[in-house]
């Protein structure tokens, strides 16, 4: 491994460099201070929806429009109450049923993707080159277009109002996002680590298990994060897939609130909004911190 | 490692690899290529890819195929028509040009800015920072909210006549108006949520640079390199996979883009179809108005036009994106 | 869009094979007409609505179940979001339930592609329509069958907000007001308020509170009978779209901006948001609820004021309860629909979740329950009802629209937007408009 040695030293910043020590810390402070300014800032703007929407959770029905300021004139904290008991079934069902349906999906999407993206990213085989834009095709044509031949592909398999048209696809690699986003990884992890275990007499599997996976690390929290949030959210399909309210999710859940012809729950909807964040928040807060370990941990020794 | 392809490293390269190195790499490239070539070996890791492809993907898309060439109305059994929707499409359907109009501004302006947003802030995120993970958090809280009702409710909220924006202006003076129902100005506050919910992309950036060697950094801080040129000389070089990769899934998405638009429009596509975006009006045809095989179409043409977008991308790409491999 | 289809292929596709018969496979084997992922022996049945509608409607059914062990009901409820696209994929796929709340907007066009059932045959043996009136059942009534139930009356009215009237020293409207009225007092809620707040919200696009009374007034309708052509004229419209732009010019009606902002989103009404004091968005007042936190009162539509004029107002039918003609269970569903129609303990549980109930018997029967303003609601529809029943002139009750209705009305929206906008004048966007609608229609 070669690593860059850079051009000229004369190109860093001479006062830096004379800068003595303290004075230097100093800098760096003030900078830090600068960032977490510009970093508050602008999670400020970014939140605002988020406030807004807690706050109109807290909010009377007629208060929600039409005083739309943050801070409401009346709590009213039985939104949450009413909206988690629904009619007839619990609001926890529903997040439960997202839970399994998205963590199937994840667990389907992080092995058969990486498995397709080694091979794609590491192996030549005839035609190569058709099934990579064929993979790509895959991804091209609108969702709505398909979702008719889909669904008569699963009623025929008589999977209609079970999980298992929205998780079984998952594990056959239908995703082809994460494939190309797994190949582009892979294709920047360098090909000598493969040789070197080559040389050892590591077949291909062993490679793709003990070489690429490890490496490729932050593709597959990258993977997971966003299988994650896609599925929870993902309205169109569960809405045709899942017929019956006991299987339910919580997009599905969440429509139950609003009927522009017999009235809605705006309180009662916004208050299950905010709290179906909690799954998808948390499952970012525990994987982002994985990126931030990233390679620094695993190193390049693999 | 190594940055062959940016200027600082070339030479270094070259000098720090010694012929007998370069013997036995080259038997081992001869090696790895017969491995490479041959055997069931890519067979066997594509084998659910496959089977997903014919058994579930291939099928519903020759069959929207098929009914792009059909008067298909869901509940009666298609009809063969043969060119007629795409004829149609082209030459008597008004709406057809408003939303390929409305489309292609969204995508030439909301990808460029989403995607220098999302590198920017993924720059700015890739530090050692006490609570750096909520301030990820919270950059990518607009994203975790996708589609739902309640993001569409707060963005006309904040662009309405009365909104947050236009009490922002006022500050300086500036005299605002209702951003979301002028048809003047919808598509860009459809815009602003696109750049706003810029997630994806920057956890992708995260991700890549956290895959950066190390060492490389370690030897240019060393040789003082400053920020500006450690950016263009070696993050962008060797982040430009996942640059690319970016580039090709946002101009895909954006062209594809439906919930925003639907859900801040309430499936109007309004005002004047100013919001109608491609896929919504796709969707308006085939679910609202029962026109499936018309949709169909449209789906078809769409295909056709993102294809040679990704085609001219890959082409563009082998002179600017460099790989290890 | 459109074609005509033989009795054949009616036949065909309510059994689901229209997928399969577009695909050349077949899904006979599957083609049943019972839910998906149900047992056969199931009666499946979808409704939309909101957590009230859906607690009342279980309850009865499950009411109705004590009465009816033998029919096992299983019920699937949701938003109207997302609602008829899950029942077009069902029926493209094989799967239609068997009973439905059915929307009076696109009953036609289900039933003249033979997805729903006749009912006409079950009347006056196990389907009990005593006290329905005919104006009422016309509501679900195709081309002289009946497809569906109305689970109420609605009317054309509009919602104000009384206490805003109040506030500025205006008095309510008498119920027989006219379209000048109507600019009269808007002028003054605009004048009084400052300036701050418009009269009422345009209407110059909107159909079904509104245009279509007005074109009833003049004695023309809204579609042709058969629904293949428009029913009035241009010179009515032309008439119609001046009145609005009058009333804008007049401040008697808010700008375009508030008006487009508010299609299709209740939340940005213009009642809602306070910047209008009458509404034709029947939507402001549902159910005994309000997002409004004002006094609200209700009114028929303005009466025409010029010589001839009609009466334009008509009784509408709130949802219909529907069963699919695939359906192997449609009397047992037939059952359902005369329980809701005339069970005291259901009318009660109902309540006005489905609309003011269909007859005097029933609405009679929930009048004591109700807040002060669900009667001031109800009185209104009385009142209506009662009129359009008395009046000579009227013409008959709307047929279901046709297929295309809703783009028609789009059309009618977005045409009214584009003069309001200044995009486009009066005279323009009526050839364009004219020209587009009979291009909807024909298919």
């Amino acid at each position: 491994m070669s690593a860059i040695t850079p051009t000229r030293p004369s190109k860093a910043p001479p006062h830096n460099a004379k800068r003595p020590l303290r004075k230097l810390r100093s800098a760096t402070g003030s900078r830090r201070i600068f960032i977490h300014t510009v970093l508050v800032g602008v999670a400020i703007v970014m939140l605002y929806p988020l406030l807004w929407m807690l706050s109109s959770s807290l909010k009377p029905d007629t208060e929600i429009f039409t005083q739309p300021g943050l801070i409401p004139s009346s709590l009213r904290p039985e939104n949450y109450s009413e909206g988690w008991s629904g009619s007839g079934n619990s609001f926890s069902l529903y997040i439960t049923n997202s839970l399994i349906v998205t963590i199937g999906a994840v667990i389907g999407n992080v092995i058969s993707c990486s498995l397709a993206a080694y091979a794609f990213a590491r192996f030549e085989f005839r035609g190569k080159k058709i099934w990579f834009g064929l993979m790509l095709g895959t991804l091209m044509l609108p969702t709505q277009a398909v979702l008719i031949p889909q669904y008569t592909i699963f009623y025929n398999l008589t999977w209609i109002n079970t999980f298992l048209p929205l998780i079984v696809p998952k594990f056959l690699a239908v995703d082809a996002f994460f494939i190309f986003l797994m190949v582009q990884f892979i294709r920047s992890i360098p090909r000598e680590l493969d040789q070197a275990a080559m040389m050892d007499g590591a077949n291909p599997f062993q490679i793709y298990w003990k070489i690429i996976l490890p490496l490729m690390k932050p593709a597959l929290i990258t993977t997971t994060i966003f299988t994650f949030i896609w599925t929870y959210d993902d309205f169109l399909h569960q809405l045709v897939y899942l017929q019956q309210n006991d299987k339910f999710t919580v997009p599905l859940g969440l429509t139950l609130f609003l009927d522009q012809t017999s009235g809605s729950s705006y309180g009662a909807m916004f208050a299950m909004s905010t709290l179906a964040l909690l799954p998808t928040l948390i499952c970012f807060l525990i994987f982002q911190k994985r990126l931030v370990e990233g390679l620094a941990t695993s190193g390049m020794k693999g | 490692m190594t940055v062959a392809k940016s200027d600082a490293g070339a030479g270094e390269q070259a000098a720090s690899v010694t012929p007998s190195d370069q013997r036995e790499r080259d038997r081992m490239r001869r090696r790895l290529a017969r491995r490479r070539g041959g055997g069931w070996w890519p067979y066997a890791f594509l084998a659910p890819w496959f089977i997903g492809l014919f058994g579930l993907t291939i099928y519903p898309m020759l069959d929207s195929l098929y009914l792009s060439f059909t008067d298909f109305d869901l509940l009666t059994p298609a009809q063969w028509v043969g060119v007629d929707n795409y004829d149609k499409m082209f030459t008597e359907d008004p709406v057809f040009w408003d939303s390929v109009h409305a489309t292609l501004l969204y995508v030439v302006v909301s990808v460029p800015l989403k995607l220098a947003l999302a590198l920017g802030v993924a720059m700015l995120l890739n530090r050692d920072l006490r609570g750096i993970g909520l301030y990820r958090a919270a950059f990518y809280l607009p994203s975790l909210l996708g589609g739902a009702v309640a993001i569409a409710i707060v963005w006309r909220q904040v662009f309405g006549g009365d909104g947050l924006f236009n009490d922002f202006l006022g500050w300086f003076g500036i005299a605002g108006q209702d951003w979301i129902s002028s048809p003047d100005t919808a598509i860009y506050t459809l815009i602003l949520l696109a750049v706003w919910q810029f997630g994806t992309p920057m956890v992708i950036f995260l991700a890549g640079l956290k895959q950066l060697p190390k060492d490389v950094y370690e030897a240019a801080a060393i040789d003082g390199v400053t920020p500006v040129t450690r950016f263009f000389r070696i993050t962008l070089p060797l982040l430009t996979p996942i640059v690319f990769f970016n580039v090709v899934l946002q101009i895909i998405d954006a062209f594809k883009t439906f919930t925003p638009a639907f859900v801040i429009s309430n499936g109007s596509g309004g005002p004047l179809n100013s919001t109608m975006l491609y896929s919504l009006y796709l969707y308006k045809k085939g679910f609202t108005d029962l026109q499936m095989g018309y949709a169909s179409a449209l789906a078809w043409v769409l295909f056709l036009v993102i294809a040679g977008f990704t085609a001219v991308n890959f082409i563009a790409s082998r002179y600017w994106v460099h790989y290890d491999d | 869009m459109g074609h005509q289809i033989s009795r054949r292929t009616l036949f065909r596709s309510a059994s689901g094979i229209a997928v399969a018969g577009a695909l050349g496979t077949s899904l006979s084997a599957c083609s049943g007409g019972t839910g998906a992922g149900s047992t056969s022996s199931d009666l499946t049945m979808i409704w939309w609505g909101s957590d009230d509608r859906h607690a009342a409607y279980k309850k009865v059914l499950a009411a109705f179940q004590k009465k009816n062990p033998k029919i096992k009901i299983r019920p699937t409820y949701s938003g109207y979001d997302g609602y008829f696209d899950k029942f077009n994929t069902n029926i493209a796929g094989g799967s239609a339930p068997d009973l439905l709340q059915m929307d009076t907007a696109l009953v036609a066009q289900y039933a003249r592609k033979g997805v729903l059932a006749p009912i006409d045959s079950y009347v006056g043996k196990s389907l009990d329509l005593t006290g329905f009136s005919k104006t009422l059942l016309a509501a679900g009534t195709v081309d002289g069958k009946l497809y569906g139930v109305p689970s109420g009356i609605g009317v054309n009215q509009l919602t104000v907000n009384r206490s805003g009237l109040e506030k500025l020293g205006l008095e309510l409207p008498d119920r027989e007001w006219t379209w000048a009225d109507l600019k009269k007092i808007s002028t003054d809620v605009h004048k009084k308020s400052g300036g701050k707040i418009y009269g009422v919200d345009d209407g110059g696009g909107s159909t079904l509170q509104c245009f279509e009374v007005f074109a009833r007034e003049k004695g023309e309708t809204f579609f042709t009978e058969d629904g293949k052509k428009l029913g009035f004229t241009a010179d009515t419209l032309q008439e119609w779209w001046e009145y609005w732009a009058g009333m804008r010019k007049a401040n008697a009606s808010p700008p375009p901006a508030i008006t487009s902002a508010a299609h299709n989103d209740l939340t940005k009404n213009a009642v809602v948001i306070g910047k209008a004091l009458f509404t034709f968005d029947s939507g402001v007042y549902g159910a005994g609820g309000s997002i409004t936190d004002a006094q609200l009162d209700f009114l028929p539509t303005p009466r025409g004021d010029f010589s001839g004029a009609r009466e334009g107002n008509f009784v509408n039918g709130g949802v219909l309860l529907s069963a699919t003609k695939a359906s192997k269970k449609v009397a047992d569903s037939v059952k359902i629909m005369s329980y809701f129609a005339q069970d005291a303990t259901a009318i009660k549980d109902m309540q006005l979740l489905r609309g003011i109930p269909p007859t005097e018997k029933a609405r009679e029967l929930i009048a004591s329950g109700l807040t002060e303003t669900d009667k001031l609601n109800m009185a209104n529809a009385d009142y209506i009802a009662q009129r359009v029943g008395k009046a000579s002139d009227a013409l008959a009750a709307p047929a279901p629209p046709p297929q295309g209705a809703d783009q028609v009305w789009d059309l009618l929206f977005q045409s009214n937007l584009a003069v309001a906008f200044g995009k486009k004048s009066i005279k323009a966007q009526l050839g364009a408009f004219f020209d587009q609608s009979a291009g909807i229609l024909e298919g």
